[in-house]
């Protein structure tokens, strides 16, 4: 892992060897300073209008180290802001890359949201971490030690003082550490509770106001907000706790120091310490003491961007579970017939962090597990043209069914036929083109109308792009917008309707004009007045000779089919027209019954 | 009329997105448009667009005068506390400052000894005496420091529960309108970013702006004390400091704002392509993607580039000026000390300060950036503050009375005459429409002229394609929305005679999408009835036909509902709501598109569960799938908002118009 994070360095490598090197520089001089300072304490003692010019020259000396130290600070804020945003520009260039080769099974298994943290606030927190790699993490060490050095080089038994302010420093940062944890776990907890009651209340404010639940609310709210204050309260006690500490401890050394320091030079003036060596001496405690905290701080950062970077590793360690290496590059589908021979399929699901954790006790090494089989031994054959539906139940794995088609998802046992060949010979693009689906959940992209509809073929002309609108029955109510083909749809495509956007998504996939065309529930926002005239444009020359395949849970959408396949939990229960399947097929017969109630009592 | 401005629209958008991305929903606020095309002209700028421009402005106080003066409100209602603070504040800055004063008789102690040969133990028992006083006075001003924060801490705290439970409190009195136009992660930030920004002012930059006002007059004025001529070099540095702090920040102002928005156009571009990543591999769309990713992440990198150059060049500039006025002061110190206006020990002492006063004056100028930024957030919860409660002028209540016979709640209007008695009539629930029109927004009417009627216990249903005005009509009926024109009347009474909570409380509604809140299922049916008890759940469950699967669940009545709701499925969620309106035992029940987003199984389930839910009580349907509202006393069809057919089930068939084509054309093979 550590290596593919350094492949994200190509191109900056020379900006991120170089910032740590200005950086010792920069700490070298920086450690210097207050050692010439303390050098022109002393020489003030004596300073005399002959000597005079001594003093000038230190002076010098020390603006001259101020320049240099400018001038280094400016090329290393440079160079480290070009490393690192370099880095986090590779990163998230490679992670996005990753992503989209990835397939429908791993995206399903790190879950979309997931996704989104890791290549958004994942991805910032290891690009700060490379930052203050190359900045903080160095710079502290190098000020720490050499202050410390320097320290010594003045009076080691003053330094002796360090003996006991490292470790208390340390041990007492640590203690607060562990103890926070906690704390901030529980606020955490409490915050998030904190946010659900109040998105819970927002959401569902149509309840509480039917229900005249106002009261209840508010007595609800009141409960997560005090134990939101108290947790808070709490645990930023313990933080404020730590600034008085650490001053007792920064004041104690230089008393100490002091103390020790004066009774040195008064009696004991052979030891040859100077004023000016105690006043440096004196700075360079403090210089210490913010180098330790900075180290530690540095090291808070790198323990908590590591969960990040473990997540985000994760992407990267992810084998796209369909792969489409070994297809042959020249092969296109031929026509639109589809076979399933004794198809079988489950999901892989990856166990959750907490259950691998019990797992780890029994036995080693179950990390992916399976669910029974989702769909078992289904076979079936799709003429070319042919209109086909497929009718069960939610849950009877009708989507996953067609999914596969396009290999969305891998079979485990048996193949998929597409236009007589494997699916697995295809290379995606060849097979993907000539086989669309209209999902269930539609989903559009931030651009025009005409720029998400143009997706299903991107060199379109302004007529086909009308065409395809106009036997979506979208064509009418995109004209109606001010700006027509050319309106905006906000981010995910939230300016229209549920049963626009559906119209708009069955437009996209005609345009592609593709050899199959796979409708998964697609029409359900859209009144059954549209869903007619669709059908009919689908029917029309322009369409005809598409293979066409309804998954629906409404008879009524799928009866004019040529054929009908009914699915039970995973296994094919009857195929045939809808006369055949309503006298020989018990559920088919069970769902026809339940929906035409209504119509039979008439 | 377009389907955009209906609030059953934007309220799917709500639930749909929000069921997509419940954390991401706060930050894409947050966000501007993305901008495909980098560069566009103001012309062509979009709504949203504008609106993000306008946001962004909103990230200053318009008006900072008023909303500063009612944050004071706020925060002296600490008084007491407030004031302890400042004193403590002072004392411990006060006593940090001078604390180094002591520094002085120390070196002059050694000084005496070791260049004028003064006695040692003298000079020793002096520096013990320093040191002592010194170790007190940083005790004292540890123990102020802690003292005051954490005061400052409970304060703060304070402020901010107490800003959070007025906003929340207030927003349930809000109308309707209030949450259709707002998406709820905007909503959702006034309670975190908004009030969090204040309590930041509160609880750091307060102590922080007096102890570094005083920290910089204290430091300024001794330096003054000890030598005023030296001490005019300073104020040069200070110049040129303020000028570097401010010319970095103006100069880093637009390069954050512009990485700020590469930023925001880099996560929202990944966030829409993660979402809609099945889309993208559907459509063969992943080169593409990875191209346009590309191109915009370069332009964050540049930007970022940019960015943190100047901002890292900052603090280096700013060392070098302290330095080069540290030398100043020896320089010029020097020729006193050789003049003789001046000791060493003195100068010493002074030099120390001269690399202490240039902190402060920073942070004094940070904190104003601090306090833009409070005052912006604090107005913006002032203004939903300042929105007006839901308009209530209604008088008649209802009056509750065990009924002897039943042991049932017999409900009954109370209407106050104008003699001071009050006239109870039984509540029926007879619902009438009469000639209502309305407009969500003013010009264009959503409602024109609808009128029906449901007799009690007779079920009445609106139909008609979608955005045709169904739903407006509920929300019209609960009083979400006033109506603009006509009147519905609730056995004989005007609904705007009626106060709204009682109003309300005859009523249960079924609606499409209606969330659970999160707490467990009993919770949830208890929502209805808030006292019920676990017999009266059960019973309710049972009606919905919800108690089988409650059953089967590993945790039962018990099972905790999550805020993303993944452990129970849409069919079963709706069964709860509707064990819920069960439960409530209201006499009108108001079923909204109760079944659309169910499989036919379950929806088959939910009807039986309904058909028992609804006898004996006043029943409004609103439907787009016709199989449910055939056996309604009767049908009102809407189609742009005005009805075109009105009958019941077999005289609408029979007119052969709009409600038969719908009808039929479900079952037409075409």
């Amino acid at each position: 892992m550590f290596k593919k994070f350094c492949s994200f360095i190509k191109g900056y490598w020379f900006f991120t060897v170089l910032t740590p090197i200005l950086i010792f520089v920069d700490a070298f001089i920086e450690i210097r300073l207050p050692k010439l300072m303390g050098n022109i304490v002393n020489m003030l003692y004596t300073v005399n209008a002959e000597n005079r010019h001594e003093l000038n020259m230190k002076l010098l000396e020390m603006l001259g180290f101020c320049f240099l130290t400018l001038l280094i600070g400016y090329i290393a804020a440079r160079f480290s802001a070009i490393a690192s945003m370099g880095f986090s520009a590779n990163l998230k260039r490679s992670l996005f890359n990753k992503v989209q080769d990835l397939s429908f099974e791993n995206v399903d298994n790190i879950k979309i949201s997931s996704l989104i943290t890791r290549m958004t606030s994942d991805a910032n927190m290891i690009q700060n971490m490379f930052k203050s790699a190359i900045v903080t993490f160095v710079k502290g060490p190098y000020l720490l030690i050499l202050a410390l050095i320097e320290a010594v080089r003045i009076s080691s038994k003053l330094s002796s003082v360090f003996y006991v302010v490292v470790p208390a420093v340390i041990i007492t940062l640590v203690i607060m550490g562990f103890m926070l944890v906690p704390m901030f776990k529980k606020m955490l907890e409490k915050t998030d509770k904190f946010n659900s009651t109040i998105r819970g209340n927002v959401n569902g404010i149509r309840v509480v106001k039917t229900f005249v639940r106002e009261e209840f609310e508010k007595e609800k709210f009141e409960k997560v907000n005090m134990g939101l204050a108290k947790a808070n309260i709490k645990a930023q006690t313990m933080v404020l706790f730590l600034s008085p500490v650490l001053m007792f401890i920064i004041y104690g050394c230089m008393i100490l120091t002091l103390y020790r320091g004066s009774h040195s030079i008064i009696y004991y003036p052979e030891e040859g310490l100077t004023i000016g060596e105690l006043t440096s001496f004196v700075s360079y405690i403090s210089q210490v003491i913010s180098s330790l905290m900075t180290v530690l701080m540095a090291f808070v950062t790198m323990v908590m961007a590591r969960a990040s970077v473990k997540r985000v590793g994760e992407i990267f360690n992810t084998e796209p579970s369909v792969k489409d290496d070994n297809a042959d590059e020249s092969l296109s589908v031929s026509d639109g017939s589809i076979e399933f021979k004794n198809v079988s399929f489950r999901y892989n699901t990856v166990l959750k962090e907490k259950d691998k954790k019990k797992n780890k006790h029994k036995n080693k090494k179950p990390e992916i597990v399976t669910t029974g089989n989702i769909l078992e031994d289904v076979s079936f054959k799709i003429e070319s043209g042919e209109t086909v539906g497929i009718i069960g139940a939610t849950g009877s794995a009708k989507s996953t069914l067609i999914q596969l088609i396009p290999r969305l998802y891998e079979v485990n046992e048996g193949e998929v036929l597409v236009g007589g060949r494997n699916v697995k010979d295809y290379k995606f693009r060849a097979l993907r083109s000539e086989v669309s689906i209209v999902m269930q959940k539609n989903i559009l992209f931030s651009g025009t109308i005409k720029d998400n509809i143009r997706w299903g073929k991107p060199e379109a002309t302004d007529e086909e792009i009308e065409a395809a609108a106009r036997a979506a029955q979208a064509h009418d109510f995109i004209m109606e917008k001010e700006k027509g083909y050319e309106t905006e749809l906000g981010q995910g495509g939230n300016t229209v309707s549920g049963g626009q956007k559906q119209r708009l998504c069955i437009a996209r996939a005609l345009l592609k004009k593709p050899k199959i065309l796979i409708f998964d529930d697609s029409t359900s926002a859209v009144d059954t007045a549209t869903d007619s005239k669709i059908k009919a444009a689908l029917r029309s020359d322009e369409y005809k000779g598409i293979t066409k395949i309804i998954v629906a849970q409404r008879i009524t959408s799928i009866m004019d089919a040529d054929r009908i396949i009914v699915i039970d939990s995973g296994k094919i229960s009857g195929k045939g027209t809808h006369d055949e399947l309503k006298e020989n097929n018990e559920i088919y017969k069970e769902i026809f019954i339940s929906q035409q109630e209504g119509v039979l009592a008439q | 009329m377009s389907e955009k401005i209906t609030p059953e629209a934007e309220e799917k958008e709500i639930f749909s997105s929000e069921e997509a991305a419940p954390q991401a929903e706060e930050e894409k606020k947050k966000k501007p448009a993305r901008k495909r095309k980098v560069k566009k002209d103001e012309s062509e700028m979009t709504e949203e667009e504008k609106k993000a421009a306008e946001k962004k402005k909103r990230n200053k106080p318009k008006d900072a005068k008023s909303s500063a003066k009612r944050l004071i409100g706020y925060i002296t209602k600490q008084k007491v506390w407030l004031i302890i603070v400042a004193v403590l504040v002072v004392l411990s800055t006060v006593v940090t400052v001078a604390s180094s004063l002591i520094m002085q008789p120390v070196y002059s102690a050694i000084e005496d000894v070791i260049v004028r040969g003064g006695n040692a133990d003298q000079a020793f028992a002096k520096i013990v005496k320093s040191l002592v006083i010194m170790s007190v006075a940083y005790l004292l001003a540890a123990t102020t420091t802690f003292a005051y924060t954490k005061i400052m801490l409970r304060v703060s705290v304070k402020v901010l529960t107490n800003m959070r439970r007025e906003l929340f409190n207030h927003m349930q009195h809000l109308p309707l309108s209030f949450f259709d136009k707002r998406k709820t992660g905007e909503i959702m930030s006034h309670f975190t970013s908004d009030i969090g920004r204040v309590s930041d002012l509160v609880q750091s930059t307060f102590t922080g702006l007096i102890s570094s006002v005083i920290q910089a007059v204290m430091t300024i004025t001794i330096m003054i004390i000890y030598s005023w001529q030296i001490t005019l070099t300073i104020t040069v540095a200070i110049a040129l400091m303020m000028f570097t702090v401010f010319f970095i920040t103006a100069k880093c102002k637009p390069l954050f704002k512009k990485q700020q928005e590469t930023v925001a156009a880099s996560n929202g571009y990944i966030e829409e392509y993660i979402r809609g990543i099945k889309v993208v591999k559907i459509f063969c769309h992943e080169e593409k993607a990875k191209k346009e990713f590309s191109e915009i992440n370069e332009e964050y990198r540049k930007t970022g580039v940019k960015a943190n150059i100047i901002s890292g060049t900052m603090s280096p500039i700013m060392s070098m000026i302290t330095r080069i006025n540290y030398a100043a002061a020896v320089a010029i110190g020097a020729t006193q000390v050789i003049s003789g206006r001046m000791t060493v020990p003195r100068l010493v002492t002074y030099l120390q300060y001269v690399g202490n006063y240039g902190a402060p004056i920073a942070s004094i100028a940070g904190s104003y950036s601090t306090l833009i930024s409070a005052l912006a957030g604090a107005e913006r919860v002032f203004e939903v503050l300042d929105i007006d409660h839901e308009t209530d002028e209604g008088k008649i209540t209802i009056a509750r009375k065990v009924s002897e016979i039943m042991g049932y709640d017999e409900l009954s209007w109370e209407i106050p005459q104008e003699n001071g008695e009050v006239k109870h009539i039984p509540v029926k629930c007879d619902v009438e429409v009469k000639d209502v029109t309305f407009s969500y927004v003013e010009g264009t009417p959503v409602i024109k002229n609808v009128s029906a009627h449901a007799n009690t216990g007779k079920k009445l249903a609106f139909v008609g394609s979608t955005g045709a005005g169904k739903t407006t009509i509920t929300n019209l009926i609960n009083r979400f929305y006033e109506i603009d024109e006509g009147d519905i009347t609730i056995d004989g009474i005007s609904i705007k005679d009626i106060k709204k909570s009682d109003l309300r409380s005859v009523m249960a509604f079924v609606l499409q999408d209606s969330k659970l809140f999160v707490g467990t299922i009993k919770d949830n049916i208890k929502y209805g009835k808030l006292d019920a008890t676990d017999e009266e759940v059960i019973a309710a469950a049972k009606i919905a036909n919800a108690h089988s699967f409650i059953e089967k669940l590993p945790d039962g009545y018990e099972t905790e509902i999550r805020s993303d709701g993944n452990n129970i499925s849409a069919g079963q969620a709706q069964l709860i709501n509707i064990a819920r309106a069960a439960i409530s035992g209201r006499p009108l029940l108001v079923l909204d598109e109760a079944t659309s987003s169910v499989d036919t199984r379950t929806e088959r389930l939910i009807e039986i569960g309904m058909d028992k839910l609804m006898e004996n009580k006043t029943v409004l349907v609103i439907a787009h799938r016709l199989s449910t509202v055939r056996n309604s006393e009767q049908i009102v069809v809407l189609e742009g908002g005005e009805i075109i057919e009105q009958g019941n089930h077999s005289e609408l068939i029979a007119l052969g118009g709009k409600y038969y084509q719908l009808y039929t054309g479900i079952y037409e093979m075409t």
